[in-house]
């Protein structure tokens, strides 16, 4: 058998088109951690997550044969994870009417600052005080990459509502994050 | 929410759609202002670090969820077309399916050293026992490794492989190389697992 750990996604992806359900495994392995990842920054919830991603890479293997550019494979899974995960958020906060209501957050007083070791500590706290809304939006635009467009359809509200809630969740990071900029 | 960044005019909403748009067109406003470009850089800054943050969250997955997904996979093998394979009397009729004749085909190129097969297209009449048909692969060949050679070998063991284990009739075998890969795909990544 051959060993393809080493094969470019975009071999991968055509073999696995054509029914190389090895090679397909191979970009499992490759791509599954950071999918599980960002699914469950997206739902906030590890379960959850490799719920999603199991669905999503069924579907990839019956839609691979679709995908016109095989070399963009790893962001054509994750557009698949975050529609599965956000539709998965959607079903779970049945018509929650919050809409971007405003978290009264604690300060990250000096002792937190402390315990916040680094950027990335520091970022995944603010993260935290985000509303859930304006957390999805921004992990499905700056760590899936979608366009407003694609998170309008998928999070169910109008390219103007993701619009400004990305601008909302951009500005309690400002704000959060002031030591850091 | 509504106030204007430093001097620019502009709103932070404005700010952050213009950052998604790729900062095109360029705004001079935005761009000859200091505070402006700085909550810019921050913004890009806080993005690079959300997925930095995810990727220091992804550890490898476990075999039983492996499992789970490839047994689903497994089970809906494309086999696509039924290739005539034998004949020996004319009630019965033996065929091989073109999924494995493409595995078959990957196996034949994959074994010429440096070569990973990629696309498979066998084109033709393939219901008819013994018909001509065509067959179209593309290869992916290792840095270094001669092109034309690479090709020609991969289009002598495709040739072989289908002579020996099928009945058709194979014309023409075009053998595209459509990618270079840098590392030798050895047994050594294995431990990938």
């Amino acid at each position: 058998m051959t060993e393809l750990g080493g094969a470019p996604d975009e071999v991968l992806a055509v073999r696995a088109a054509d029914g190389d359900a090895q090679a397909f495994g191979t970009l499992v392995r490759r791509h599954a951690p950071f999918l599980i990842a960002f699914a469950t920054r997206l739902t906030g919830s590890r379960s959850d997550a490799d719920d999603c991603v199991q669905d999503a890479l069924i579907t990839a293997w019956e839609k691979l044969p679709d995908l016109e550019d095989p070399s963009k494979v790893r962001a054509w899974l994750t557009t698949i994870v975050s529609r599965n995960a956000t539709t998965k958020m959607r079903s779970r906060r049945p018509a929650d009417p919050i809409d971007d209501i405003e978290i009264e957050s604690a300060e990250p007083g000096p002792e937190r600052s402390a315990i916040a070791s680094s950027q990335l500590d520091a970022l995944n706290a603010a993260l935290k005080t985000l509303t859930p809304e304006q957390r999805s939006v921004w992990v499905l635009k700056e760590v899936g990459g979608n366009s407003y467009e694609e998170i309008a359809e998928q999070v169910g509200a109008s390219v103007a509502t993701v619009r400004g809630r990305l601008a909302r969740a951009r500005q309690a990071l400002l704000e959060r994050m002031e030591e850091w900029r | 929410m509504d106030e204007t960044i430093g001097d620019s005019g502009y709103t932070l909403e404005d700010l952050s759609a213009y950052l998604d748009r790729g900062r095109t067109p360029r705004i001079a406003d935005i761009e000859t202002d200091a505070e402006a470009r700085a909550v810019l850089s921050s913004l890009e800054r806080f993005g690079a670090l959300s997925r930095e943050l995810v990727e220091r969250e992804t550890e490898p997955v476990t075999p039983g969820w492996f499992d789970a997904v490839m047994r689903d996979v497994t089970r809906e093998l494309r086999a696509g077309r039924d290739i005539p394979l034998a004949a020996p009397d004319e009630r019965v009729e033996v065929v091989i399916t073109e999924g494995a004749i493409r595995e078959l085909i990957r196996e034949a190129g994959d074994a010429v050293p440096g070569v990973l097969v990629g696309r498979t297209t066998i084109d033709g009449v393939t219901d008819e026992l013994g018909a001509e048909v065509s067959v179209h692969v593309t290869i992916s060949v290792v840095f270094g490794r001669p092109l034309a050679d690479a090709a020609r070998a991969v289009r002598e063991a495709v040739t072989h492989a289908l002579s020996v284990h099928t009945a058709l009739r194979v014309g023409a075998v075009d053998v595209v190389v459509d990618n270079i890969h840098t590392a030798d795909v050895s047994p050594s990544v294995e431990g990938e697992r």
